[in-house]
């Protein structure tokens, strides 16, 4: 039996989607009446997961050290990505013997000449963003301690449902099943927002579905197409065309033979449009936000968490592994154009936007939007610096956006409300919370020495890059550098109202949940380790940048030969020597 | 004329093997014959005949099993390697001199309807919608319309086309009133009845011009006539018009459209599955129309695979078909999905709501059969199995709720979880799955005809047909926005039942819980897993279907091995 011979990471790795959904199912079956057992069963849960991603963390910063002592992976040999710790590999090629290196022997649905497969593996792009998933479900279950207390057992099941689905879009690197987790994740959000969500959580619960779910109809198209059209167009000298769900390969396939079709520039066209529109609406960029304020309004505070800190990143994430990599020509000629300049307006309208709601969670909803909008001006510079600036954005504002909505929460389950007119001077009623919140928003706004100065510089620089400055105007930079002086006037707005100044204090809701004063020991421990992680990232974020180095610089690649195929002009300095200095490598 | 004694026992030979082919029918006809002579014996007609009738159903559905894995005798069920399955071949047979045709698609519906009977004849038994009393009728009325729709599918003459329908219509008719003491059933069985009888009429007069402009009702014959009739009229004409045989083919797919409930001929679906009861309206729902998607199916491709005498069918003649045929089906298609979605929003009722579900659903089935190519088939076969599980679960907990409710309306489900929630989950998962969220069997039958419609939309275009190229296309995005659309009210239902409380725990009481038999409860699990098992494992269902499907021919296209791979890039 092969299971028996599964190698152990491969099994952890398994278990990395396995844990939280027998978790969710067992918590679902123990009925609502053993509150204080769900609890702890689900932190257990958690915890667990959180030691599998933590754990795999620490064997992909060894790996790629291993690599790169070794020599073996560097950008010109990686003309796609190559994940780690495939269960099941290595796979047979369908209708050959060959092993298939993009691929695992574990074929869910044979169809013709190709199959979907049960794939997924880590690579530098998702190891992050794994463990970050991983690291929020802490505090969305804690957080969630008290908060909640009707239907329990439900809540705490579609809270880890929910993180198997993440886990999964992550995970996964096959693309119908990155498609079947990017869907499925609509319906825990729909449950935990519209059951446990504020007065209008029935509305929001919906238009987020409906939103999202028209966005992923036509990205599934569009993942169709390129699958099908890449079936037609491989074929060469007679042999038959190669029909595969596999992403690393079809992102081999669209380099070496797509490319060559007359047809490309069209193909790349549809498909890339097809699967923006999905992604763009889960990102959100500008015209696509309206759902966003509102979900997380009216999510309950672990689902504002998981929502802000996971579930936005899987739209940048989706560009990032699929759009870039399998429609290069058309995200530079188009995609850099569109995206950015949608970016570029998000990042204005979202921080004017949150600088004037009454409404904290309103504000920091927000700010999503205009933090997004960096985050994808970084992705679409389209070279190391700018991509790994989009990543490492995408993990800090996990972190400090989800640590925001924890201390919103904490302070709303006390006095129920969120209105900043209602408070005033809270800082001298809640010294420890005071503190937390202000770390947090420095955290948020880019402060150096905290972990959003790394992404925002990265970005930045990204930029400013001459080649990036030469296809447009120098518009965006002042764009994106006005983008983080108007995060930190918002941010700030929001301190001096809700903490400084002549204390008001609103009355404490009659028959709340006995909590008063300032945050206890459980609220403390959920929010310290973040702030904590903010530190740690802000000044050694060394070890991520090192991992996703090889595979920035496969998604940099690509988009580097899209340039020389356009007809841009290549700098004089090979692209991944200038950017490792950036990446703090020591130069030859 | 002299009929010597051989040819006799020729016929009597070919009779005897047909016969033996038909077996499974035949069993559905000695099951009714039986149930009727029991009502005269008053002791058995106590007892309830369902069970009988079940029986029966499931001796059908083995004979039909080892008809389509090549088991005809006792040796060859130990013996896996002395069998001759007719799964994988194309071989085609047909019975009764041609009145009806045996081949994979045949059987493939064959299990498929018996299957389907079964499960409803399960469901009646436990919800006890016939009293033993009325058990009789109910089960012969059952038998006798899943006789015709299997009639349908193997029908290869126009004169059995119309008698299958007919066979199939009529018992439906009366199922329909079934609840004899309910007002909106009678309604709704006169109603079909109306609706029904016109729809007859309109397809015999169709058949009527077709058979008289040809000569001959046989199916091939009349493809061949078509084909001659398309390629002479006017050489160069893409098309060519010829009124008889255009309101000939258009009458006839008005009669089929009837009975897929495809918009503007839908009126009967919402108010005939209002009335009837929930059990009728499920078998209603999948049965009948399953049976009319195949005989357009048989209709269409028999037309389309006509070419030279050789019966090896021919790229021109293929083509002229499909420009004939393909926009017709198409614009039902697009037209039904969206009108069922959008009319369906508007429901109280979920019996109503569900009504118009399954219209969308039937639009959904037409765009598979409008490529006119073998995958869309099959394609449409996958979503026959899919849709089967899903809309009869759906159904099924709607009828188990009606046992303990008395209503059938959405209100009556507001809180539902609290109350039963074994019937909240199964119908949500049922729910979602119509909505086609994977890993769902939905999904996986949505995917499938989203496959075959870019499939068909790349090889059309590649061969120079963008008119058809276009029109599979636009059913694509119609297809997709569609899906979008039924979300809203599907999430409605799911809403009403698990976002809102009821009203006791507004008023701060504790909700009075429904105790949900067990035999319900299974039922209801047992079908909600095959629906997970059907959307994560496809590959059975997919090599059934493709096999089922393999009795139509391919599209000759040009290339000569005619897979899609080899078609050379622009």
């Amino acid at each position: 039996m092969a299971w028996c011979v599964m190698p152990l990471e491969h099994f952890l790795l398994l278990l990395l989607l396995a844990l939280p959904t027998i978790a969710a199912v067992v918590v679902a079956l123990l009925g609502p009446n053993r509150g204080a057992l769900i609890r702890w069963f689900s932190l257990a849960a958690s915890l667990a997961t959180l030691a599998i991603a933590l754990f795999f963390a620490i064997r992909v910063v060894q790996t790629e050290r291993q690599y790169d002592e070794q020599g073996i992976r560097t950008a010109a040999n990686a003309p796609t990505f190559q994940p780690l710790f495939v269960p099941g590999s290595p796979g047979i090629r369908a209708g050959t013997d060959q092993p298939d290196p993009f691929g695992t022997s574990w074929n869910l649905v044979e169809l013709g000449p190709g199959a979907i497969q049960f794939y997924i593996g880590l690579d530098g792009l998702n190891i992050w963003l794994v463990v970050l998933t991983a690291v929020l479900m802490l505090p969305s279950v804690l957080v969630s301690w008290t908060h909640i207390s009707e239907r329990v057992h439900e809540f705490y099941a579609w809270l880890l449902a929910l993180q198997t689905t993440m886990m999964g879009i992550f995970l996964a690197f096959d693309i119908i099943l990155f498609y079947v987790f990017f869907e499925l994740s609509l319906v825990p959000l729909f449950f935990l927002i519209g059951i446990w969500g504020g007065p209008q959580r029935r509305y929001a619960a919906r238009k987020f579905f409906i939103y999202t779910f028209l966005g992923s109809m036509i990205t599934l198209l569009g993942i169709i197409g390129l699958v099908l059209q890449c079936y037609y167009h491989s074929g060469q000298a007679g042999e038959p065309g190669i029909l595969t769900f596999s992403i690393p390969r079809l992102v081999e396939l669209v380099h070496t033979r797509l490319i060559t079709s007359p047809a490309a520039k069209e193909i790349q066209f549809w498909v890339f449009m097809a699967l923006m529109v999905g992604f763009a609406v889960k990102v959100p960029l500008v015209p696509f936000h309206t759902w966003l304020p509102l979900a997380h309004v009216e999510a309950p505070t672990a689902g504002s968490v998981d929502l802000a800190g996971v579930l936005l990143k899987v739209g940048a994430y989706g560009f990032l592994r699929l759009c870039i990599p399998l429609a290069p020509d058309v995200s530079l000629a188009l995609g850099l154009p569109l995206v950015t300049t949608l970016a570029a307006i998000g990042i204005v309208y979202g921080a004017l936007c949150a600088y004037s709601q009454d409404d904290v969670k309103k504000l920091i909803a927000y700010s999503s939007v205009s933090h997004l909008g960096m985050c994808m001006l970084g992705l679409f510079t389209l070279n190391v610096v700018g991509i790994s600036g989009g990543i490492m954005y995408m993990i800090n504002h996990g972190l400090s956006t989800a640590a925001l909505f924890l201390l919103i929460g904490m302070i709303y389950e006390r006095y129920h409300t969120r209105n900043l007119s209602d408070y005033s001077g809270m800082a001298a009623k809640m010294p420890v919370f005071a503190s937390f919140l202000v770390f947090i928003s420095m955290a948020s706004a880019g402060l150096p020495g905290l972990n959003g100065f790394v992404g925002e510089l990265l970005v930045l620089a990204g930029i400013f890059q001459h080649r990036f400055a030469t296809n447009g105007s120098f518009l965006l930079p002042i764009v994106a550098a006005s983008g983080i002086l108007l995060g930190a006037w918002y941010l700030l707005t929001m301190l001096r109202r809700l903490l400084f100044g002549p204390i008001k204090e609103p009355d404490l809701e009659v028959g709340g949940h006995g909590l008063t004063g300032d945050m206890n020991f459980r609220e403390i421990s959920l929010i310290a380790p973040i702030a904590a992680l903010c530190l740690l990232l802000g000044v050694y974020p060394q070890p991520v940048l090192r991992t996703m180095e090889p595979d920035v610089l496969t998604v940099a690649n690509i988009a580097e030969r899209a340039r020389d195929r356009a007809g841009v002009q290549r700098e004089e300095q090979p692209v991944s020597q200038l950017d490792t200095t950036f990446l703090g490598k020591q130069k030859e | 004329m002299h009929i010597s004694d051989q040819s006799i026992e020729f016929f009597q030979t070919r009779l005897m093997q047909d016969l033996m082919l038909f077996l499974p029918e035949l069993f559905l006809c000695l099951a009714i014959v039986l149930i009727l002579i029991s009502r005269l014996i008053s002791n058995v007609d106590r007892s309830h005949l369902c069970m009988m009738a079940l029986a029966f159903t499931i001796g059908a559905l083995v004979v039909s099993v080892c008809q389509w894995s090549g088991v005809s005798t006792w040796e060859q069920i130990a013996n896996p390697a002395a069998r001759q399955p007719w799964a994988g071949n194309s071989n085609q047979q047909g019975i009764f001199s041609g009145l009806l045709i045996y081949d994979n698609f045949t059987l493939f519906m064959r299990i498929f309807l018996l299957s389907f009977t079964a499960l409803v004849l399960v469901l009646s038994l436990l919800t006890g919608i016939p009293q033993p009393e009325e058990s009789a009728d109910f089960s012969c009325l059952l038998l006798g319309a899943t006789l015709g729709m299997m009639l349908m599918a193997s029908a290869n003459h126009l004169l059995m086309v119309f008698i299958a329908v007919e066979m199939a219509s009529v018992p439906s008719y009366a199922l329909a009133g079934f609840l004899k003491t309910n007002r909106a059933s009678s309604e709704a069985s006169l109603k079909y009845v109306v609706y029904g009888g016109g729809a007859a009429g309109v397809m015999l007069y169709g058949i009527s011009l077709i058979a008289g402009k040809f000569g001959t009702g046989y199916l091939p014959d009349v493809a061949k006539g078509f084909f001659v009739v398309l390629q002479n009229a006017s050489p160069g004409a893409v098309t060519a018009f010829d009124p008889i045989l255009f309101l000939g083919t258009l009458f006839v797919l008005v009669g089929l459209a009837f009975k897929i409930s495809a918009v503007p001929f839908h009126f009967w679906c919402p108010d005939v599955f209002e009335g009837a009861a929930a059990e009728v309206a499920a078998f209603l729902s999948v049965a009948s129309k399953g049976a009319a998607l195949a005989l357009l199916a048989r209709f269409s491709f028999v037309l389309a695979s006509i070419g030279d005498p050789n019966m090896q069918p021919s790229l021109v003649a293929w083509l002229e078909t499909a420009y004939f045929l393909v926009p017709a089906i198409a614009l039902f298609a697009a037209v039904t999905t969206t009108f069922g979605n959008l009319a369906a929003f508007a429901q109280t009722n979920m019996k109503r709501l569900l009504a118009y579900s399954t219209i969308a659903h039937a639009g959904f089935m037409l765009m598979g059969l409008a490529t006119l190519s073998r995958d869309g088939a099959s394609a449409v076969l996958f979503y026959l199995v899919a849709y089967l599980f899903t809309n009869l679960g759906a159904f099924a907990v709607v009828a188990f709720l009606r046992n303990q409710t008395g209503s059938e309306e959405i209100a009556s489900y507001r809180g539902l979880i609290y109350r039963s929630p074994m019937m909240t989950v199964t119908l949500s998962i049922f729910l979602v799955s119509l909505l086609g969220i994977p890993p769902l069997a939905g999904f996986a039958a949505k995917f499938q005809v989203f496959r075959v419609l870019f499939d068909a939309g790349q090889l059309y275009t590649a061969q120079q047909q963008s008119t058809l190229g276009f029109t599979m296309y636009s059913l694509l995005v119609i297809g997709a926005l569609n899906t979008v659309i039924s979300a809203f009210y599907y999430l409605k239902v799911v809403r009403t039942m698990i976002l809102d409380k009821p009203v006791e725990v507004i008023e701060g009481e504790e909700p009075e819980p429904y105790s949900t038999p067990a035999m319900d409860s299974l039922y209801a699990f047992v079908l909600s897993a095959l629906i997970f098992v059907v959307g994560i494992l496809w590959n059975p269902l997919i090599q059934a279907s493709d096999a089922g499907a393999s009795s139509f021919k391919q599209i000759p296209w040009p290339v000569a091995t005619a897979s899609r791979a080899d078609i050379p890039p622009q």
